[in-house]
């Protein structure tokens, strides 16, 4: 996979997230202090931190600047110390929804790559490098023009909802899943947002100037809070799938599209409303208002088939791998006759 | 089972084990699996692990178990509970169960029987026995060549689709009769070892089907005039109904699997070349095309063996067809005995 690089400091903008443009840029990085610095001896690149950070958090796409290829320093500076930044927040919520937000921001510029001649190879160039799996070109027409090793497309897609994605609405043959171009951005995207994430939290916690430390503030500010309230009244406890789930959701992770379906069908069967459902899954990062509510609401039997959907059995979650037996639930068919653990015990 | 039936299937397997054990062979890595075993009263014994072969065939000899199992992962330390077992790995593998076929001779062969008045009728299986109103009423799966025949068609199709669509190789595919009414195919020292749980859904969803959505297949189908001749029989299949409108059903296409075995990274695996407690016919490789596991997984001889059989519908084991046996005694040949007898379905007559 080692090949010579097709990438310039321009790209290293679009991409600042890969090896190679944090390298370019941590040697420059040096002189910058972060435990004393000051907004005002470098207005720009402060500006730019804040932005980055903050915009990223109330919008989920990190901004394009309009001079980013003007002082390409600061640019790539502003990413880096954002990074820092929000690793200060120790908030699971921050840091996937940054990541998110500027692997969506490279997702835009790589699909500008595609009406260039060079395209499909700085496309295949980026996905290695920044999944470290190989990604090969296909022997199909377009626009199947890629493919991946299907061990490597499960990893990458595990997270994904959309059926499209799902490996039985795939291509798939001799071992690979074949990929169109646009495909292959988003699982760049999805590359790039793990690699991010992955990038935060290996910083030692930072010591942090007053300015810097106000950004940390203010992320902290508009971000939801993750602790859900778990004291029910009926049942008197949840059951232990779906306890999981929400320590899935309080640790600011997704969830499968069945894990969602499944929270949202038990949740509506013990009576909340269909805002408190919205704003739970809120506090995901992939968050998106509209399209959650359309989906719990439909989910509730109030749009499209105009069917309520029921919680699904025990045995249904099981083969989805969401059942944790053993966790003694006792002889129960359905997570709603669950009644508490270890209440015979008592 | 009453004790003389548990002597005497214990007699039989012993005789088994000390005769065939070369037979069986360990799994591979099984230094880091956990073997558990049941005995004759029933009780299952976990999170064993074995560090020699030695060791193994000592256990194998002491205790004469009644069924006998390896995990199909491997963990750092298999002797451990669960929870501190630590994970590396599993084989990737398929259950095809006779209960997840459809099958129209069933309606002909299975049935219930009571275990305790031993009374028996068609299905479906009334809550309690219709004679004693015991609660202890099995409902029995029969395997007739018809059964047989459906089995191998569903392994076919999955050997097929583990080679052409996921690209493993042959060699790393075994298929086994699992000794009793199915196969188990299990896929060995590839890759596919590391996939996660959730990731092992997604497979199993590709194979049965489940989750599938027309609109997006034939999305993509939109830029085929034809199937490329380099994609599967799957797709090629896909393509016939989706596009070309052929009345083959989406049944022909996906494979009935037990997903939850596939899914389920604790599971233990009857060991190959073991006998199965449920018909005292050993679980082996078979090749898959070709084989007839009523004749090939019979162990025991033809000595001549009285019993009485309370039920049991006509059945072809060794190429010989049986005629039904309803509440009579009568002289089978021992392999004959034990299946019956491992089924709780007859009792041996005198002292074994």
């Amino acid at each position: 996979m080692e090949s010579k690089s097709p990438l310039g400091v321009r790209d290293f903008v679009k991409y600042p997230f890969l090896d190679e443009s944090i390298a370019y840029i941590k040697p420059r990085a040096k002189d910058y202090e972060l435990g004393s610095f000051e907004s005002l001896k470098h207005p720009d690149l402060f500006e730019k931190i804040k932005k980055r950070i903050i915009i990223s958090i109330r919008k989920g796409v990190s901004p394009v600047f309009d001079n980013m290829f003007e002082d390409i320093e600061t640019e790539l500076l502003s990413f880096l110390i954002s990074m820092i930044i929000v690793r200060a927040t120790d908030n699971n919520y921050i840091i996937s929804r940054f990541a998110l937000a500027e692997a969506r921001r490279s997702e835009f510029f790589l699909r500008k790559e595609l009406k260039y001649e060079d395209g499909y190879d700085i496309i295949r160039y980026i996905f290695q490098k920044i999944t470290n799996f190989p990604l090969e070109f296909s022997e199909l027409q377009p626009p199947f023009l890629f493919k991946l090793n299907i061990i490597h497309y499960l990893k990458l897609t595990e997270n994904f909802h959309n059926p499209e994605w799902k490996l039985v609405n795939r291509i798939v043959g001799n071992g690979y899943v074949f990929l169109k171009d646009r495909e292959v951005i988003r699982l760049i995207r999805e590359g790039s947002y793990r690699s991010i994430i992955q990038r935060i939290t290996s910083f030692p916690p930072p010591v942090l100037s007053k300015d810097l430390q106000g950004i940390v503030e203010e992320a902290k500010k508009i971000s939801p809070a993750l602790k859900i309230e778990r004291r029910i009244s009926t049942p008197s406890q949840f059951p232990p799938c779906i306890e999981r789930i929400l320590d899935k959701i309080e640790t600011g992770a997704n969830l499968s599209h069945f894990e969602r379906f499944f929270l949202t069908t038990y949740l509506l069967s013990i009576g909340w409303e269909i805002e408190k459902i919205v704003n739970l899954f809120s506090k995901m990062p992939d968050f998106k208002e509209n399209i959650t509510r359309y989906q719990v609401e439909h989910i509730a039997g109030l749009r499209g088939g105009r069917i309520k959907y029921y919680v699904p059995s025990c045995k249904l979650l099981a083969s989805h791998g969401l059942c944790l037996s053993n966790e003694g639930c006792g002889n129960i068919k359905n997570p709603l006759r669950f009644r508490g653990k270890r209440n015979n015990e008592q | 089972m009453s004790s003389n039936n548990i002597d005497f299937l214990k007699k039989c397997f012993r005789w088994y084990y000390f005769n065939y054990q070369k037979k069986i062979k360990l799994p591979n890595r099984f230094r880091e699996r956990e073997f558990g075993y049941k005995d004759f009263n029933g009780i299952m014994h976990r999170h064993i692990s074995i560090n020699t072969e030695k060791e193994f065939f000592a256990l194998l000899l002491k205790e004469i178990p009644r069924s006998i199992y390896y995990s199909v992962s491997f963990y750092e330390y298999p002797h451990l509970p669960m929870d501190q077992k630590n994970w590396k790995g599993s084989d990737l593998v398929f259950d095809i169960d006779l209960k997840d076929l459809t099958t129209t001779c069933r309606n002909h062969h299975d049935f219930w029987f009571c275990r305790d008045c031993h009374a028996y009728g068609p299905l479906p299986a009334p809550e309690s026995c219709l004679y004693c109103n015991s609660k202890n009423v099995q409902k029995y799966e029969w395997i007739c060549e018809k059964c047989i025949e459906l089995l191998k068609k569903e392994a076919v199709k999955l050997v097929d689709m583990l080679e052409m669509d996921l690209g493993i190789n042959r060699k790393n595919i075994k298929v086994y009769f699992s000794g009793n009414v199915g196969f188990h195919i299990s896929v060995e020292e590839t890759i596919f070892e590391n996939l996660t749980q959730k990731e092992r859904i997604e497979i199993a969803d590709y194979l049965t089907l489940r989750g599938i959505d027309l609109n997006t297949i034939k999305r993509n189908f939109s830029f085929f005039t034809e199937v490329p001749s380099l994609l599967t029989k799957r797709i090629r299949r896909l393509y016939d109904v989706i596009i070309n409108n052929k009345i083959d059903s989406m049944d022909e296409i996906g494979v009935k699997i037990d997903p939850v075995v596939t899914i389920d990274l604790h599971r233990i695996f009857r060991m190959p070349y073991s006998l199965h407690d449920e018909s005292g016919l050993m679980k082996r490789e078979v090749n898959i095309e070709d084989c007839d596991p009523l004749s090939e997984s019979v162990v025991f001889g033809d000595e001549k063996v009285e019993v009485f059989v309370y039920y049991s519908p006509s059945i072809k084991i060794m190429d010989q067809t049986y005629r039904p046996f309803k509440r009579e005694s009568i002289v089978v040949p021992l392999y004959l005995a034990v299946y019956l007898i491992a089924k709780g379905l007859a009792i041996v007559k005198r002292k074994y």
